[in-house]
């Protein structure tokens, strides 16, 4: 066929249940639009008012090594993590209003930024990859194997 | 019931919704759920009309789907009180037409109350009973039976040996029916409601009010009095009679039915006796009415109504219950209270701010978890910029005026709220109105509050930024910039003790030493404590906690994972160094005196070493209550690192009584499984006896666990309670030998600090009165601190 097709077959079936199984169980959270500056103690202190911080990784870039507006808050419970989603997520720290959104469990690595330059992916590629990632998945419930373009990045 | 009528994408909890196979059958029913949630809300139509509507839809229905429909109807009445009288309408339409569901729904309800009071479920038993006695406005039940249902409850008030937190909530639950039916029952049955109304008043003067200073938020009796709440309820009741019975606040839909209404055929409730009190019951705690507005404060617009009033009773009670169903959607929680129907005729926002200001300062503990009144007060301002943020800065000025009087631990609850929220808003205030906290001695209240509030706004931003928000003259509440304190560094004295050892410790470290390199290291450090070595230095060595501890936090002092991980790499060093009492107060030690600059960094610290048990439970309550922790033992940080330990050891002891209950529950389902497959083969019966005693064995050693675990627990707040007796007895005792008064604003904050103590962990120290009684709070003990355990016995008697 064209070379401009790639075929997707690396994709189980399983991955995305997977995926949701564990947001489900989460105790983890990935907090995003941070700025630059914004310290662990800062995050801590803010995220520790909807219970007690497990643990708190800073987002750094692939290249510089440093804090590059995102990072991930563990807590020791669920029911802490859901307060937080409530009550922290859409609020400021340090004058910019941070997003927080259920994470799978942080592993080394993921502190990383995957940006083309070393920072974060930006909001609009995050979403075409996670479109295109769910069009892909449920195709491939349905046994067809869909071609696709290579994906863009910003 | 689904309490979700909005999807909201940004909940946390949310299950995704499943898409339902269409089929009619529950298609019907999830239809008729949500026609029946949303009743009252924004409408085209009117709510006459829609009611109307409505109760022909259901009445069409009820052949096919009477029991959901019932089951719905009992949960809203249980769970959406704050429309209660939108669906007593509804209730009464449908008796209208179809007198046999009345009676049917009347009994549900009946079940329901009984459901609800065996399961400790209190408020919302209220709910229920008030939602009964509306039922007599919408001719569903005969005032008769009704009167006779509150007899009942009232003759609770003469059952012996009972708590008195029982009789309370049975004269509670009749009083605050009275605004919404006391009216028709008087018309009905004036002779037994004056007989009702004097038996109440009798109990109410002859209960006991001990536990009311402890509950009360401001001490002062001006500018509003704090009340106990069944006092003021009563005194709002007999002002509603002496009004006889006008009530005008309440929205009463069922008047505009009143013609089909009153030809309905009413039901006899049937007669209810109070289940009897038993060991296991938990009545509702009492409570004091939180006010801090009256008729002055709104400027323009509506008047608030007096604080006797049935009006202020109702009011506050609607919004208590729409944070109750809502707090988890602040969005949708903050519009639903800014659409109190009737908000026209009242100053609401002064009601909402009032109200949430109650609950966040409510003692024992806030109904909700206190960071989701930030986040709503934030939600309402953004909806109502033009209004509330204003409303809400005169509370703020309000409650800075009244500092001198107020519960400490509600002006710690006033400090996080604070600062949190000026966060929110670029820290935007004008501190210059409070500059009359400047000539104040700085332990003051006042000063002491404003400090404490640009500490928390530092921790949520930097230090210059603080500087840079308050005006020159406040520079003497500014907190110091939070760097370590190195002893060890360049400028340290060349005769210091230890420190050619700590350069070679640091080496060490850089060079990546283990953990058995670096004892090696320490074992050189010679020990002060000592006049010759004999013991191999192995015993408490204060120097080389110091000369390790310091120099390890000052490698690590970049942020706090790195000192996280500093401490996770050499823990066996640290074990060792601490293995004695002595060596874990030292590294408490050690820890404040790098970071004293830093309280943040203090307490997460604390936490860690919590957490990796190089230090106990009551290695911190000792060291907070140690001479050398006497200059900062005011500071709110301390008190946060406290009842953090407390809450550490409370859930440590939790888990293992949880592990031991699972284990227990495991030998049983092997019991039973063992009787059922009784007969198989040998193997199989070899094995499950080897499980068998592997789990009775396991049992034991958690069984020992949770004991042991108790032990420490009941120790840490024996150590705590004896040491705040021995700090307030060596004041007052001083103050009475000098004849000074013994009301300093140490003394103040120690004796409310201890009464903290009480309040934050309740339910875990009444499983420890016993001792407490026996060993600390005898009879021998200064009164001043005595009181302060009567009133929280008080607080369940």
């Amino acid at each position: 066929m064209d070379k401009f097709i790639t075929i997707f077959f690396s994709f189980s079936f399983g991955n995305r249940y997977e995926q949701e199984k564990l947001l489900k169980q989460s105790c983890s959270l990935y907090v995003g639009n941070l700025s630059f500056y914004t310290t662990e103690e800062q995050v801590h202190e803010l995220f520790s008012k909807s219970g007690d911080v497990k643990r708190i990784v800073i987002g750094l870039d692939k290249v510089k090594k440093t804090a590059c507006g995102f990072c991930f808050v563990e807590y020791y419970t669920r029911a802490d993590a859901e307060h937080a989603m409530r009550f922290i997520n859409g609020t400021r720290l340090d004058d910019r209003i941070i997003r927080t959104d259920w994470d799978a469990g942080f592993k080394e690595g993921r502190q990383f930024g995957r940006g083309k330059s070393g920072g974060q992916v930006s909001d609009k590629a995050h979403n075409e990859i996670t479109m295109i990632t769910i069009i892909i998945t449920s195709i491939f419930q349905e046994h067809v194997f869909f071609v696709t373009s290579k994906k863009k990045h910003n | 019931m689904s309490r979700r009528r909005h999807s909201d994408e940004s909940d946390a909890g949310s299950q995704p919704h499943k898409r339902r196979r269409t089929s009619e059958p529950i298609e019907i029913e999830d239809r008729l759920e949500s026609l029946i949630c949303r009743v009252g809300e924004k409408s085209t139509s009117s709510l006459e009309s829609n009611l109307e509507g409505l109760a022909g839809v259901l009445e069409a229905d009820l052949p096919n789907y009477k029991s959901k429909i019932l089951r719905i109807l009992c949960a809203v009445a249980r769970l959406l009180p704050e429309k209660l009288t939108v669906y007593t309408t509804l209730v009464g339409l449908l008796n209208a037409r179809n007198y046999n569901f009345g009676g049917e729904f009347v009994e549900a309800m009946i079940r329901q109350l009984k459901e609800t009071l065996k399961s400790n479920l209190y408020s919302e038993a209220v709910y229920l009973v008030r939602f009964l006695s509306d039922l007599v406005n919408c001719h569903v039940i005969a005032a008769p039976s009704m009167v006779a249902m509150f007899e009942n409850f009232v003759s609770v008030t003469q059952e012996e040996d009972i708590p008195q937190v029982r009789s309370d909530w049975y004269v509670y639950v009749v009083l605050s029916s009275l605004p919404w039916i006391g009216k028709e029952l008087y018309e009905k049955k004036d002779v037994e409601m004056d007989r009702l109304l004097n038996q109440i008043e009798g109990y109410l003067k002859r209960r006991q009010k001990t536990h009311v200073p402890m509950l009360q938020v401001w001490t002062a009796e001006k500018p509003h009095p704090q009340e106990e709440y069944l006092d003021c309820l009563w005194a709002q009741v007999q002002k509603l009679k002496k009004d006889r019975w006008q009530e005008r606040h309440i929205l009463r839909p069922y008047i505009a039915f009143d013609s089909v209404l009153c030809e309905a055929l009413q039901h006899n409730l049937p007669p209810f006796t109070p289940p009897a009190h038993s060991d296991d019951a938990v009545y509702p705690m009492p409570h004091v009415v939180f006010r801090m507005f009256d008729y002055t404060d709104a400027p323009e617009g509506p008047v608030m109504p007096g604080s006797h009033s049935v009006e202020r009773f109702v009011i506050e009670e609607n919004l208590h219950c729409i944070i109750k169903s809502h707090w988890r959607e602040r969005k949708t929680c903050a519009a639903q209270l800014l659409s109190y129907p009737g908000k026209n005729k009242i100053p609401l926002n002064y009601h909402i701010v009032e109200v949430i200001f109650g609950e966040l300062f409510q003692l024992p503990s806030p109904p909700h978890i206190d960071v989701m009144y930030t986040a709503l007060l934030i939600e309402l301002c953004k909806l109502q910029p033009g209004s509330l943020p204003q409303v809400l800065a005169q509370a703020t000025e309000m409650m800075y005026m009244r500092l001198d009087t107020m519960n400490t631990t509600c002006i710690d609850r006033l400090i996080n709220w604070f600062s949190h929220h000026l966060s929110n808003f670029q820290f935007r205030w004008s501190w210059d109105d409070w500059a009359d906290c400047l000539t104040q001695d700085i332990e003051k209240p006042k000063p002491k509050f404003v400090k404490e509030v640009l500490d928390k706004c530092m921790r949520l931003s930097y230090h210059q930024r603080i500087v840079d928000i308050v005006p020159p003259s406040f520079s003497a509440l500014i907190p110091a910039d939070p760097v370590c304190s190195y002893k060890y560094g360049e400028e340290a004295d060349s005769s210091l003790p230890g420190l050619a050892m700590a350069t070679t410790v640091g080496n060490a470290i850089k060079n990546r030493a283990s953990n058995e390199e670096i004892l090696i290291v320490l074992k050189d450090v010679p020990n002060p404590n000592q006049d010759d070595d004999d013991d191999g230095g192995d015993g408490f060595n204060p120097l080389k906690i110091e000369v390790f501890l310091q120099t390890l936090l000052h490698l690590a002092a970049k942020s706090s994972s790195h000192s996280f991980s500093a401490l996770a790499k050499f823990h066996e060093v640290l074990k060792t160094l601490t293995d004695s009492d002595e060596g874990k107060l030292h590294i408490l030690r050690v820890l404040y005196e790098f970071w004293r600059n830093h309280p943040q960094m203090i307490s997460v610290l604390v936490d860690k070493l919590v957490r990796t048990q190089i230090v106990d439970c009551a290695a911190v309550a000792n060291w907070i209550f140690s001479p050398e922790m006497a200059h900062d033992f005011t500071r709110f940080y301390v008190w946060e690192i406290l009842h953090s330990t407390i809450r550490k050891m409370n859930k440590h002891v939790q888990k293992i009584q949880k592990e031991l209950d699972e284990a227990k529950v495991k030998l049983e389902k092997q019991h039973n499984k063992k009787q059922r497959d009784s007969g198989d083969e040998e193997d199989m019966e070899k094995n499950s006896e080897d499980e068998e005693g592997q789990l009775e064995e396991q049992i034991e050693r958690l069984q020992e666990k949770v004991e042991s675990a108790q032990s420490e627990q009941k120790n840490l707040f024996l150590v705590i309670f004896q040491r705040f007796i021995m700090l307030l007895t060596e004041h007052l005792v001083r103050c009475e030998t000098s004849g000074v008064d013994i009301n300093t604003t140490w003394y103040k904050n120690c004796i409310e600090r201890l009464q903290q103590i009480f309040l934050m962990h309740h339910v875990i120290i009444q499983q420890y009165m016993g001792t407490l009684e026996n060993l600390l709070f005898t009879a021998e003990l200064d009164h001043h601190i005595l009181a302060v355990y009567q009133q929280f016995c008080a607080l369940q008697l």
